[in-house]
């Protein structure tokens, strides 16, 4: 018997408004909750795919869908640029490194890439198996490609586009020579392959251009449809992630080369940061929407205890006439509040965890940004602060009225 | 020994208790008569240190209550005297062993079950110890009730009309019960219910206007 056991024998005498509290203020921090993690793991991974790329060199179109398509490959390409093109801007004093990419192909719904082991290096890959490629037809596959089958040594073929319709190189077989130690970047989600590869298996390839499955696409491989004889002339790739030399770069060569050749730059930092900003218009809503649910848990502790006080009284009466002191019945509501607090944010924290974690197994097998509710984050020390909050202010005004109670009046009444 | 030495109670203007000094000996048993409005709630009240009177100053044993205050008077309340009211004011959330063992808990005692379900057993609930106190009848209440006041061997035990809302058997038993388990205890008992004379002869008589006693 103490003040524990009091204040949980009270709230199991009165179940149906605490369960009400335990629902709003969970559904509210289970909002809270699941915001966070999901928005830092966006950022985040936004963050480290766009790591040290300065500035993608592109077919004009929106900039956005530049940036998603070559740094998160998220969406399909603008279009493709002439590699003699690229390199003359990759070899402006101002680019330390340029890193060529060329899409159009994937293999069961991961993107093959061409591309030069640089790529490797910018984001500190190490293999868990193999090595490089050396010659065309070979790939290195991420950590999740190789889970999905891509084993080391196996052999596949490419489908046409970046979805997983289209039709197949059937006379084109990759191998498997590498696999990816996880990264935790894009790269997990790829198969990389020399620029000859993509080369070869377009240039010798002929095909309609109504078979793509998009516009861009048949840009995407103009040269193919000519034949293998003019593709040599003019190599193409889709896009150049580069970077600065100098931090001068960014004032001057992102409008030198929009405004004098017929390419595009554009910024990942920008973009992203566009991004996050039409993504974080939705997480304010959100925001609010929990703000607006907690407040409601925090007034509904406080009905449920001002009403409880009606009848409560005559016990809280009782035990002062019992010998028990002001400051300790006070001390029993504020447990009481707290602990019904504190039950409803982890039930929160639960509810929040398990559904990131649920969003992230159904969409899937990590095609695109993959989620976990599985871990901890800092800022969610701040989210258990906010029971304390709650419970101290929805008992903040009983507790004043048990301590100013009159034992004596209120056991007299009849 | 329960002590009141010019005693004097004010409600704003009004006077409503002047007892001046009265003087109740250890173990003896009373009835605090008086018609309504003279003063007999608020008298125990005094005595219990639940209310502070507007003059004059209380004894038990040799602590002053007045000159108590805050948790030490409390503490006293707790340990030393045991209250009876009249509405039972059993707490519905507990189970009727845990309605007993808050009182020994409230008044800062060691919580002993054992103690507890002997008090129970002297008073006939002890097969009733794990039920609520809404599947109590009225008389079982009063005598879970009655355990709880004595739970802790008070000196003084003081009863609100505590026989006024029952039938002659169940009114009769209660006071037996309080004599009985008062066990050397003071017990004053505050009734206008004139068959408590048949049960308990001794009686202090507070009177309506002149407030003067009579012992
Ligand atoms: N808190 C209070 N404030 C103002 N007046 C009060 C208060 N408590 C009691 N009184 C008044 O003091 C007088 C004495 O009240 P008390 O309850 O002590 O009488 P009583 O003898 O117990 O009466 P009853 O037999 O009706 O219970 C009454 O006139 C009552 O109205
Ligand atoms: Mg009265």
């Amino acid at each position: 018997m103490n003040l524990l056991t009091l204040a949980a024998a009270d709230l199991r005498h009165r179940p149906l408004p605490n369960f009400l509290h335990l629902v709003l203020l969970g559904l509210g921090i289970a909002m809270i909750t699941a915001l966070l993690l999901i928005s830092t793991q966006i950022s985040g991974r936004l963050q480290r795919d766009a790591n040290g790329v300065d500035l993608v060199l592109g077919a004009k179109g929106s900039p956005l869908q530049l940036i998603l398509s070559t740094v998160y490959h998220l969406d399909i390409p603008t279009g493709n640029i002439p590699l003699d093109e690229a390199n003359h801007w990759a070899s402006n004093p101002m680019i330390a490194e340029a890193i060529p990419l060329s899409l159009g192909d994937n293999a069961r719904g991961f993107r093959i890439v061409g591309t030069t082991p640089a790529l490797l290096k910018h984001y500190g890959a190490r293999f868990a198996q193999g090595q490089v490629w050396d010659a065309p037809m070979q790939t290195v596959v991420g950590s999740e490609v190789a889970q999905s089958g891509f084993v080391n040594g196996a052999t596949f073929i490419g489908m046409h586009g970046l979805g997983a319709s289209g039709h197949a190189h059937a006379d084109h077989q990759y191998r498997v020579v590498g696999v990816l130690a996880p990264t935790g970047t894009v790269l997990d989600r790829l198969i990389l392959t020399s620029l000859d590869s993509v080369w070869e298996v377009h240039g010798a390839h002929h095909h309609d251009a109504d078979e793509h499955d998009d516009d861009d696409h048949a840009e995407d491989h103009a040269a193919s449809g000519d034949g293998a004889a003019n593709y040599n002339a003019a190599k193409e790739i889709t896009a150049m992630l580069m970077t600065y030399r100098t931090p001068l770069a960014a004032a001057s060569l992102p409008r030198m080369i929009n405004t004098q050749s017929k390419l595009q730059a554009a910024v990942p930092a920008m973009e992203t940061a566009r991004l996050l900003n039409l993504l974080g218009l939705g997480f304010d809503t959100l925001r609010a929407l929990a703000a607006v649910l907690i407040v409601a848990a925090a007034l509904s502790v406080f009905v449920a205890l001002y009403t409880a006080m009606e009848t409560r009284q005559y016990d809280l009466a009782v035990l002062r006439s019992l010998g028990v002191s002001r400051g300790r019945v006070v001390a029993l509501l504020w447990i009481q509040a707290l602990s019904l607090s504190i039950a409803g944010t982890l039930i929160g924290l639960l509810l929040g965890h398990g559904a990131v974690e649920a969003m992230g197994r159904v969409a899937g097998t990590g095609r695109n940004v993959s989620l976990t509710g599985l871990t901890l984050q800092a800022d969610e020390l701040a989210i258990l602060l906010l029971p304390l909050l709650v419970g101290t202010l929805a008992a903040l005004l009983p507790a004043w009225r048990a301590y100013r109670s009159d034992v004596a009046a209120t056991l007299s009444q009849s | 020994m329960l002590r009141f030495e010019q005693l004097r109670h004010r409600y704003g203007e009004r006077t409503v208790l002047d007892v001046g000094d009265l003087r109740i000996e250890d173990g003896a048993q009373m009835l605090l008569l008086g018609p309504s409005g003279s003063g007999k709630s608020s008298l125990l009240h005094i005595a219990a240190g639940l209310l502070r009177p507007t003059e004059g100053r209380v004894w038990l044993d040799d602590m002053e209550l007045t000159g108590m205050h805050g948790a030490a008077l409390d503490r006293v309340r707790g340990r030393r005297v045991g209250i009876v009211f009249q509405r039972l004011h059993l707490i519905p959330s507990l189970s009727v062993l845990d309605n007993v063992l808050v009182a020994q808990y409230s008044a800062g005692n060691k919580v002993d079950a054992g103690v507890a379900m002997e008090t129970l057993d002297r008073l006939g609930m002890s097969a009733k110890a794990k039920a609520k106190p809404s599947s109590l009848s009225l008389g079982e209440a009063q005598r879970v009730a009655i355990a709880r006041t004595v739970v802790n061997r008070p000196r003084l035990i003081l009863a609100d009309e505590p026989t006024s809302s029952l039938d002659d058997a169940n009114a009769e038993q209660v006071l037996r019960l309080l004599c009985e388990q008062a066990q050397g205890a003071t017990l004053l008992i505050a009734t206008h219910d004139a068959r408590a004379k048949a049960v308990i002869p001794q009686q202090v008589i507070l009177k309506a206007a002149a407030q003067q006693v009579v012992a």
